[in-house]
C-alpha cells in the first residue's frame, strides 16, 4: 500500500515539475527557439511520468520492503525532531553549540544512557571541529 | 624526452621536494576525510602556503594535495557511506557494504592499493604520451560529450539488476530533474528556484550526497535497525593475497586505462571515470565487492592524472580542481601550453614525475593508519549514528553556509530513506544530478552547431560510433530476452 502511495506521490510530483516547467519565464530572444530552457525539464518530467505510471501497474508484483518495527519508528521520529531542532536553533547559537545539543539529544536517543559518553561525544566532537576547521584551516563560520 | 624525465626525476628527488609531496599528501588526505572539502577546497585551502614556495616545489606539493583530498574521501566513503567527493561515490557501492561485513580493512586496503596502482600506470603513460594525447583529447567535442554521457546514463539502467531498471530509471531521472534546479548555464534563466536565492546556485552535490548516502543510511540503519559487524583489523588486512593480487590487476589495468582517456577530456573527470570503471566491472569483472572498489579507485586517481594533460600540455583546465591550479599556475608567472615544456622544463617534468612519487608517498603514508580508521565501525550505533549524522550537518554546512540547505538535505534524506527502503536504488540518482548539466549544455551546444540538421552528426564517426553502442546496449537485453 506504501509504496503505492509513493509512486502516486512521486507522479503527482512528476505532473507538478512539468506543470512548473510551463511556467519557467523565457528570454524574449530565446522564445522562437526549438531548444530552450524549458526543453530537457519537459523531457525529464514526460519520461519520469512514463516511467512512475508503467510502474504503477507493476506494483502489485513487488516484494514487500523489510519491516520496520514500533521502536524504530519512533526513534526516527524522535531523531528527526532533533534534526528540526538543530536546525531551529542553529542561527540563534552558532554552528559548534547546536552540533553539541544535537550529538546530545540524538545519542540520548538512539539509546545510551551513560551521562559521561554523551557528554565527552557531544563536547569533544564540536571541539575537536572547532579547533580543526576554524582555528586550524581558518575557515571563519558566519554563524 | 628522456633528457626531460631526467631533469623531472631530480627536481622531485630533491628533499625539499619530497617533503613538499609528503605535506601535500597528508595535508590533502585529512582534508578529504572531511564531506564538504573536497579537492577543490583543500587545493584552496593550501594556496597560500604554496605561494611560499618556488614554482616547481609548490605545483609538486599541489599535486599531492590533490591525490590526497581523492584518497581521503574514498575513506569516508567506504567507512560512514558519506561520498563527500562525487568521484568516491562509485567506490561507496560496494566498500560500504565491505565495511559492514566486517572487511573495513580489506576494503581500505585495496583502495589504497588500485588507488596507487592506477595513479602509477597514469602518470607512467603520462610522461610518455603528455603532448600527443591532449591533442587527440581536443577533437572530443560537444556531439562526442553528449553521446558519452547518454552512453553512461543508459548503462546504468540496462545492466541494473532484474527487477531493477525501472526504478533505476525513474532514479536517474529524478536525479537529472534536480540538476535542472537552478540558473540555467547557457540561457541565463532561473529555473524552479521559487524566487530562493539558496536554489539560484541548485542544489549542491555535497548536500545531495549527504543527504540520499549517509543520512539516508543513518535513518535506516535506525528504522531497520540491523545487527552490527564487528572489525578486528590488523596489519594482516593489508595483505592482499596472490590470488586477489591476479585477479584485481586485471581490474585495476583495465580501469587505469579507462580512467586515464576519460581524465583526458576536458569536463569529464574523475567521477564520470569512476562510474564508467564500475559498471564496465560489473559487466565484463567477476562483479566481486573487492573489484568493485578497485575499479572506480583505479580509474578516480588515473582520471586525476589524466586531467593534468590539458592543463599542462595546451592549458586548459579539465575540471574545477584543474581550473584553481591554472590559477596557481598563472600566479607563480608560468603559462601553462606547449611552450612549457621548452621554457620550464624543471617544473614540467618535475611536477609530472612527482605524480608517481606522490602515489607511493600516499601509499606509505595511508597503509599504517588504515587498522586506525577501520575501528571506526566498531563504534556502537547508538554513537555512529549521531557522528554521521554530525558530520553531515558539518560537510553541508562549511559548503553553503545556508541554514535553508540542512532543512532541505534532512527532507531529501528522508524521501531518499522511503525510496530506498522500497528497493529504489539511489546510485542513478546521484549520477543523474552529476551529469544533468554537463548533459543538457552538451546536448545544447549541438544543437546549436547543427541548427538543428541531423547531417552533423553523421559528420562526427566518434558520436556515431558511441550513439551505436548506447543502440546496441539498448537492444541487447531485448534480443537476448527473445531468444530465451
Amino acid at each position: 500500500m506504501l509504496y503505492r502511495l509513493i509512486i502516486a506521490c512521486m507522479t503527482v510530483f512528476a505532473l507538478g515539475y512539468l506543470a512548473l516547467t510551463a511556467q519557467i519565464v523565457l528570454d524574449p530572444w530565446s522564445e522562437t527557439e526549438a531548444f530552450t530552457s524549458r526543453t530537457m525539464p519537459y523531457i525529464y518530467g514526460t519520461l519520469l511520468t512514463a516511467c512512475l505510471l508503467a510502474l504503477l501497474f507493476r506494483s502489485f508484483a513487488v516484494a514487500k520492503p523489510a519491516s520496520a518495527d514500533k521502536q524504530g519508528l519512533s526513534s526516527l521520529a524522535l531523531l528527526l525532531m532533533a534534526l528540526v531542532g538543530f536546525v531551529v536553533l542553529l542561527p540563534l547559537v552558532g554552528l559548534w553549540l547546536g552540533l553539541s545539543v544535537l550529538l546530545g539529544t540524538s545519542i540520548l536517543v538512539l539509546g545510551e544512557r551513560r551521562w559521561w559518553a554523551i557528554t565527552a561525544v557531544s563536547l569533544t566532537v564540536p571541539l575537536i571541529g572547532w579547533m580543526a576547521i576554524e582555528w586550524g584551516l581558518g575557515i571563519t563560520i558566519p554563524l | 624526452m628522456f633528457e626531460g624525465i631526467l631533469t623531472g626525476i631530480e627536481t622531485a628527488l630533491t628533499l625539499q621536494n619530497l617533503g613538499w609531496v609528503v605535506v601535500g599528501c597528508f595535508a590533502g588526505t585529512i582534508i578529504g576525510m572531511i564531506p564538504g572539502l573536497g579537492p577543490i577546497s583543500a587545493i584552496a585551502l593550501m594556496i597560500p602556503v604554496s605561494y611560499s614556495l618556488d614554482p616547481a616545489g609548490g605545483l609538486i606539493m599541489m599535486a599531492g594535495v590533490y591525490y590526497g583530498a581523492v584518497f581521503g574521501g574514498s575513506t569516508s566513503a567506504i567507512l560512514v557511506n558519506a561520498p563527500g567527493v562525487a568521484s568516491t561515490v562509485a567506490t561507496s557501492f560496494d566498500g560500504y557494504p565491505m565495511a559492514r561485513a566486517g572487511k573495513a580493512g580489506k576494503a581500505l586496503a585495496i583502495a589504497a592499493y588500485s588507488s596507487f596502482a592506477g595513479g602509477t600506470l597514469s602518470a607512467l603513460v603520462l610522461l610518455i604520451f603528455a603532448s600527443s594525447i591532449a591533442f587527440v583529447a581536443l577533437e572530443i567535442q560537444s556531439t562526442e560529450y553528449a553521446a558519452l554521457l547518454l552512453l553512461a546514463m543508459s548503462s546504468v539502467v540496462v545492466f541494473a539488476k532484474a527487477g531493477e531498471r525501472l526504478p533505476s530509471a525513474i532514479t536517474l531521472l529524478l536525479g537529472l530533474i534536480i540538476g535542472t534546479v537552478g540558473t540555467d548555464q547557457l540561457g541565463g534563466v532561473q529555473r524552479f528556484t521559487f524566487s530562493r536565492l539558496d536554489l539560484a546556485d541548485g542544489i549542491h552535490f555535497v548536500l545531495l550526497a549527504m543527504a540520499t548516502f549517509a543520512l539516508a543510511e543513518a535513518f535506516r540503519l535506525v528504522l531497520l535497525g540491523r545487527p552490527q559487524a564487528t572489525q578486528a583489523v590488523g596489519f594482516r588486512d593489508l595483505i592482499v593475497t596472490k590470488s586477489e593480487t591476479k585477479r584485481l590487476s586485471k581490474v585495476v589495468a583495465r580501469s587505469s586505462i579507462l580512467g586515464f582517456l576519460i581524465g583526458v577530456l576536458p569536463g569529464a573527470g574523475a567521477t564520470l571515470a569512476s562510474f564508467f570503471a564500475y559498471d564496465l566491472e560489473k559487466r565484463i569483472g567477476d562483479g566481486t565487492r573487492e573489484a568493485g572498489v578497485a575499479a572506480p579507485e583505479a580509474a578516480n586517481n588515473a582520471a586525476c592524472t589524466g586531467s593534468f594533460v590539458p592543463l599542462l600540455s595546451l592549458g586548459i583546465p579539465g575540471s574545477g580542481t584543474t581550473a584553481i591550479l591554472l590559477g596557481v599556475m598563472l600566479a607563480y608567472g608560468l603559462q601553462p601550453g606547449p611552450l612549457l615544456i621548452t621554457e620550464q622544463p624543471a617544473v614540467f617534468w618535475g611536477v609530472i614525475t612527482s605524480m608517481y612519487i606522490g602515489n607511493f608517498v600516499l601509499l606509505a603514508l595511508n597503509l599504517p593508519l588504515i587498522p586506525l580508521l577501520a575501528r571506526l565501525i566498531n563504534v556502537p550505533h547508538g554513537m555512529l549514528i549521531p557522528l554521521v549524522i554530525g558530520f553531515s550537518m558539518i560537510g553541508v554546512f562549511l559548503t553553503t553556509f545556508s541554514v535553508f540547505d540542512l532543512g532541505l538535505m534532512i527532507g531529501i534524506a528522508l524521501a531518499a530513506t522511503l525510496l530506498r527502503w522500497h528497493g529504489f536504488p539511489l546510485a542513478p540518482l546521484l549520477l543523474g544530478y552529476i551529469l544533468s548539466g554537463l548533459f543538457e549544455e552538451n546536448l545544447r551546444r549541438t544543437w546549436l552547431l547543427s541548427a538543428g540538421q541531423f547531417d552533423y552528426i553523421l559528420n562526427r564517426p566518434v558520436a556515431v560510433v558511441i550513439l551505436l553502442a548506447c543502440v546496441f546496449i539498448w537492444i541487447t537485453p531485448l534480443l537476448t530476452k527473445r531468444q530465451r
